[in-house]
C-alpha cells in the first residue's frame, strides 16, 4: 500500500522530503537518524566503489548508505550496496577524527507500507504511521531511535523540491508559475535548463540525466505554449538557445498586478485586487518632545 | 541648522555639539534646541553596491562617507561597512522614514534591515542598558473596509513602576507586536538635567538618540547593532548553502494565512515577496517566487503557527529577518526565527 499521494511525481517528492527529514529536525519534531546523532547527509555522493546510492548519512562514528524508491522490488538491488563506502572526497566533506564504520546493512527508504523484509537491508517507511524493519545495525543508538520512531506528525519542508522529472504537465504548473514570476524581475534571458533546477533544487544532481532532460521537455512545452497563448504579450521564448525572457515592469503595482492575474487566468484561479498595502505608513512618532520621562 | 560639514570628523564633532546643546538647553528650559540624531541601517547586497551609490549620487565627503540632501533635510551615509550602511539625519523621524523608502528601499539590492523583538531586547541587554519602555503600533493594512483600525502607544518605564502599572505593560506586550524598545543608562537622581544615554531603536532598523552624553558609548552600540545583524545573515546564507536546509519562523500565534496570499500575491508592500501558491496540504501551503529585493528564488511553507523558509544558493538571508518582522506587525503578533534548533537575531 504506498503513501496517500495520487500522483506517481507528487509521491515521489513526498518522499524525497520525507527521507530528508530523518537526518533533520525542526521545532516539532526530529528525524530519528538525527536523533542518533547523524547530523550530516550527502544526496547522491560517490562511493569508492563507483556507485551512487541516494543519501550517505554521517555520525560521529558511523555512515549509512540509503537509497529511496517507491519500488516494492527495489529491494532485490539493495545487495550491491552492502559493502558501499563514501568516497575519499564526500569523507573530506564531512571529516571526523577517526574512520567512521558502517552502520550496517543498507537502508531503503520507502513509502511502501507492508514490504516484506529480505536479508541485506534496512527498510524505512516513511509515511503515518511510520515504521523501521530492522535486518541489521551495528549502531545501538540508531537501532533503539528507529524502533522507537513512530513517523512524522507534521509535514516536512520543501527542502526546494518543487517538482520531480515524473511531475505531470498540470502539477508543473502551479510551480513554474512561481518560476515565472521569479523569471519576470530577472534582467537576462533565462534558460528552460535554469528553470529545471529551480524546480529541482538542491536535489537536481540526485536526479538521472534521463529523467531531467524529461522534465526539460516538458518545461520546454509549457513555455512554448505560454508564449503564444495566455502570456504572449510578456513571453519570448527563443527555440534556438532555449531561452525566455519576460517583459513586466515589476516596479509598477499595476503591472505586477496585470501580470499576476494573467497567470492565475492560466491557472484558473479567480483574479486578485490590488489592496493599500504599497504606501502603508506605519510611521513611528517623534520622540523629540517626549523626553520628560525620569 | 546644519552648517556644512566637510569631512567624517566634523560630522562627529557636530554629532557631539548637538547632544551638548540638547543637554543644555533642555536643563534650562525642559525642552530641546535641535532635532535628535536619528540612525537608519540598510542592507545593500553586495552585488548592487554600486549602483545603488550611482542611483543616489551623493556627494562624497571622505573615505566611504557621503551627504546628500532629501526634501531639505540633510543624510549622512557611512558605507565603511559594505553590506550595512548607516544613515545618520536630523529630519523628523516620519519624513526620514519615507526618504528611506523613497529613495534607498525601492532600489533593487536594498532593504531595511529588520529588527526582532528579542534581536532588539537582545542589544539592550547585551550592552548593559536599562528597560526604559516599548511602543507598539497596530495598523490593519490588510482590511478593504473603512475606517481601517488603528493603535498605537508608547509606554515609558520610569525608574519604577507600580504592581498594576506591571499588569498594564504585560498586557500590551502579549497583545502587540512592539514596534520599538528604549533603554539607556542615567546615573543622575535629577530629574531636569538629562545625563546619561537615552535610546530608542525600532523595528524597522532604525534608532532616535533622545540623549547622549558619551559619543564613544553611542558608536560602541552602533557597531554593535551592525555587527550583530551582519553576522546572523551572514551565518544562515554560509549554512544554507552547504546542503538542502531551512529556516523555521515559529509564529506566537495562528497566522493570518489569507493576509499572507493577499500580501505575497501581487508583490505589495514591506513583505518584498511576489508568490505563487503552489500546493495546498491538509495543514501546510506551499509557495514559491522572488524576493524582490535582490531577485533571489524563494519558498515558504506556511502552517498554522510556524513556517519554514527555503532559498536557492547564495540568496540574500534578509528575507529571514524581513519575514519574520513584517509577520509579527501585520499576520500574527510575535515570531522568531530558528535555525537547526537555535534561535537567531537573539
Amino acid at each position: 500500500m504506498p503513501s496517500p499521494s495520487v500522483s506517481i511525481g507528487e509521491r515521489r517528492i513526498q518522499l524525497w522530503r520525507r527521507a530528508i527529514f530523518l537526518f533533520d529536525k525542526s521545532e516539532k519534531m526530529e528525524g530519528p537518524f538525527h536523533e542518533a546523532g547523524y547530523n550530516d547527509y550527502w544526496c547522491e555522493g560517490r562511493s569508492q566503489e563507483k556507485l551512487t546510492p541516494d543519501i550517505f548519512g554521517f555520525s560521529d562514528d558511523f555512515f549509512c548508505v540509503c537509497d529511496i524508491s517507491m519500488s516494492p522490488q527495489k529491494g532485490d538491488n539493495m545487495g550491491k550496496y552492502k559493502k558501499c563506502t563514501p568516497s575519499e572526497y564526500t569523507k573530506a566533506l564531512f571529516p571526523s577524527e577517526k574512520e567512521r564504520n558502517p552502520t550496517g546493512s543498507p537502508f531503503l527508504i520507502t513509502d511502501e507500507m507492508g514490504i516484506q523484509l529480505t536479508p541485506g537491508y534496512n527498510v524505512v517507511q516513511v509515511f503515518q504511521p511510520g515504521e523501521a524493519t530492522i535486518d541489521q545495525i551495528n549502531d545501538s543508538i540508531l537501532e533503539e531511535k528507529l524502533t522507537q520512531w513512530q513517523g512524522f506528525f507534521f509535514p516536512p519542508p520543501s527542502y526546494s523540491l518543487l517538482a520531480v522529472p515524473e511531475s505531470t504537465l498540470d502539477e508543473l504548473k502551479f510551480p513554474l508559475a512561481g518560476i515565472l514570476k521569479w523569471a519576470a524581475v530577472q534582467s537576462e534571458w533565462v534558460s528552460i535548463n535554469e528553470v529545471a533546477e529551480k524546480l529541482l533544487g538542491n536535489l537536481y544532481s540526485s536526479f538521472s540525466k534521463k529523467g531531467i532532460a524529461n522534465l526539460r521537455k516538458n518545461i520546454e512545452t509549457t513555455i512554448k505554449d505560454l508564449s503564444k497563448g495566455h502570456l504572449k504579450e510578456y513571453l519570448t521564448y527563443n527555440n534556438e538557445n532555449k531561452t525566455f525572457r519576460l517583459e513586466v515592469d515589476v516596479s509598477n503595482a499595476q503591472s505586477k498586478k496585470a501580470f499576476s492575474n494573467r497567470i492565475n487566468s492560466w491557472l484558473q484561479i479567480t483574479p486578485i485586487e490590488i489592496f493599500d498595502i504599497d504606501n502603508e505608513t506605519e510611521e513611528d512618532e517623534d520622540t523629540d518632545s517626549d523626553i520628560n520621562d525620569d | 541648522m546644519v552648517r556644512k560639514i566637510k569631512d567624517r570628523k566634523e560630522f562627529f564633532s557636530l554629532l557631539q555639539s548637538v547632544s551638548e546643546s540638547n543637554r543644555n538647553y533642555y536643563s534650562k528650559y525642559g525642552n530641546w534646541n535641535f532635532p535628535q540624531i536619528k540612525v537608519f541601517w540598510i542592507e545593500v547586497n553586495e552585488p548592487f553596491f554600486q549602483n545603488v551609490i550611482n542611483s543616489i549620487n551623493p556627494k562624497l565627503l571622505s573615505k566611504d562617507f557621503y551627504e546628500c540632501v532629501f526634501d531639505e533635510d540633510f543624510y549622512w551615509i557611512d558605507t565603511s561597512e559594505k553590506r550595512i550602511w548607516q544613515i545618520f539625519t536630523f529630519a523628523k523621524t516620519n519624513n526620514a522614514n519615507r526618504t528611506i523608502r523613497n529613495n534607498f528601499t525601492n532600489l533593487k539590492g536594498v532593504d531595511r534591515i529588520w529588527l526582532t523583538e528579542t534581536f532588539m531586547k537582545k542589544i539592550q541587554k547585551e550592552m548593559n542598558y536599562t528597560n526604559r519602555g516599548f511602543g507598539i503600533h497596530f495598523k490593519d493594512i490588510l482590511s478593504i473596509e473603512e475606517p481601517k483600525s488603528d493603535f498605537s502607544a508608547k509606554l515609558w518605564i520610569g525608574k519604577s513602576y507600580t504592581a498594576s502599572q506591571e499588569k498594564l505593560l504585560k498586557v500590551a506586550n502579549e497583545t502587540f507586536a512592539v514596534s520599538s524598545i528604549r533603554f539607556g543608562i542615567n546615573p543622575s537622581q535629577d530629574s531636569s538635567s538629562l545625563s546619561g544615554k537615552l535610546y530608542e531603536l525600532y523595528f524597522r532598523g532604525h534608532m532616535t538618540v533622545t540623549t547622549c552624553d558619551d559619543l564613544e558609548d553611542l558608536f560602541t552600540l552602533l557597531k554593535f547593532i551592525r555587527t550583530t545583524y551582519k553576522n546572523e545573515i551572514g551565518m544562515l546564507e554560509k549554512e544554507c548553502s552547504k546542503k538542502p536546509n531551512f529556516i523555521e519562523i515559529q509564529f506566537s500565534e495562528s497566522i493570518n494565512s489569507d493576509g499572507f496570499e493577499l500580501m505575497t500575491k501581487l508583490g505589495q508592500g514591506d513583505m518584498k515577496l511576489w508568490l505563487q501558491s503552489y500546493k495546498k496540504e491538509s495543514d501546510i501551503s506551499r509557495y514559491c517566487g522572488v524576493d524582490l529585493h535582490t531577485g533571489d528564488f524563494i519558498q515558504i511553507d506556511l502552517a498554522d503557527d510556524y513556517s519554514y523558509l527555503a532559498a536557492e544558493k547564495n540568496a540574500c538571508m534578509n528575507v529571514a529577518p524581513r519575514f519574520g518582522t513584517v509577520a509579527s506587525r501585520y499576520l500574527t503578533s510575535n515570531s522568531k526565527i530558528i535555525f537547526d534548533g537555535v534561535e537567531m537575531f537573539a
